[in-house]
């Protein structure tokens, strides 16, 4: 029987978010226990303006993630955790781009406004972090996520750039990183087996 | 158990890490030339044609291209404007001296692809048909319009660097 619910928020996201004029986004996070075990989900959002050399990219979107992590601190009486999971991920996004297409003869350089509108995608992800009791209901961690197989729905006229919680979908794998803090919403005590000598 | 479970997290570190330093590269291979090849109808190999000019509909209010040269392959600029470009070929026929004239209009879609922020954004040509032909034998190889920037060599149109479109036989 599950022992709490933790919920947290990703405090990357709302630093790059304050300090960034490209990036706007935010992520929450929650997980229950079962035993060992611990069912996840996070649900998040992202918008990114890119210059590039030769135009501008533009997303925005939301994204949630569902999956399992395996504590294997399992016998710690604060149940703080190291852990290794898997995740489902799952984004709705728009994109659009504006560039100048330069052929190389005959033409004249012509100015390109392509979007992607309602494309949506998923992906899967090996994670893996830490989890640890700080004060009372309050934890901190983070999550380190390889993220894999990013698999897009869209228009075929626009190849997409960046999927929000994937990232460039070109890199296969693509990497992740939250900073991660909680509160532990506890409603049973949990039995703490004890160590054996 | 703890051994393999040591193994895995390594694995996992080693990759999550070896992401971070996988740096996009600028190989742009979107290129709106297609590659044509001129072929002996008899016996399918190279064919030298005399090709005199090319009409190109949509080049800054259409475009004559001079050639005067006597070619086994070419490139031809698909517009960049529209889906659909129109050539007309004109060409002479050596043993006879006989000028004739072959059109060929494609059709086309554009994807717009982002390469990497600092290479930029560019418009990839795909999915080639005929659209409509005079040519009475032609053969279609790739419907996508590519190039491989690495077998470009300076100062002269290198054929191999694009990918076949058209056999074109006479």
């Amino acid at each position: 029987m599950p022992t709490g619910l933790r919920v947290g928020t990703d405090l990357i996201d709302i630093g790059k978010t304050l300090s960034s004029n490209t990036f706007t986004g935010w992520e929450i996070n929650g997980d229950v226990d079962f035993a060992n075990y611990y069912l996840t989900v996070d649900a998040g959002a992202w918008g990114k303006d890119i210059l590039l050399k030769n135009g501008d990219y533009h997303n925005s979107g939301t994204y949630n993630r569902v999956g399992i992590d395996i504590n294997f601190l399992g016998s710690d009486p604060d149940k703080n955790m190291f852990f290794l999971g898997f995740r489902f991920g799952h984004s709705v996004f728009n994109e659009s781009v504006n560039y100048i297409n330069t052929p190389q003869h005959f033409f004249s350089p012509d100015t390109t406004n392509a979007s992607n509108p309602n494309a949506s995608g998923h992906w899967g992800e090996l994670t893996t972090g830490l989890r640890v009791k700080v004060w009372k209901g309050l934890w901190m961690g983070f999550t380190a996520r390889m993220k894999f197989a990013p698999s897009v729905h869209g228009s075929p006229n626009f190849a997409t750039y960046d999927m929000p919680g994937y990232g460039v979908v070109q890199q296969k794998p693509w990497w992740g990183f939250n900073y991660q803090i909680f509160w532990r919403f506890a409603w049973r005590k949990d039995k703490v087996l004890p160590i054996k000598k | 158990m703890r051994g393999t479970m040591k193994l895995a997290l390594l694995t996992l570190i080693c990759v999550i890490l070896g992401s971070c330093f996988n740096d996009g590269n600028c190989i742009i291979t979107a290129t709106n030339y297609m590659h044509v090849q001129f072929k002996k109808l008899s016996n399918s190999k190279d064919s030298a044609i005399v090709l005199d000019t090319i009409h190109i509909s949509g080049t800054y209010n259409d475009s004559i291209l001079v050639v005067n040269a006597s070619v086994t392959e070419f490139l031809l600029p698909l517009d960049i404007h529209r889906e659909t470009t129109t050539f007309v070929l004109q060409r002479t026929n050596p043993a006879d001296s006989t000028t004739h004239s072959d059109t060929l209009q494609v059709g086309y879609s554009m994807q717009s692809k982002v390469i990497a922020h600092d290479c930029g954004a560019f418009t990839y040509y795909q999915n080639l048909e005929i659209v409509k032909t005079s040519l009475k034998d032609i053969k279609a190889f790739s419907a996508s319009l590519l190039t491989d920037p690495t077998l470009y060599v300076a100062g002269s149109a290198n054929y191999q660097a694009y990918a076949v479109n058209y056999q074109i036989f006479f």
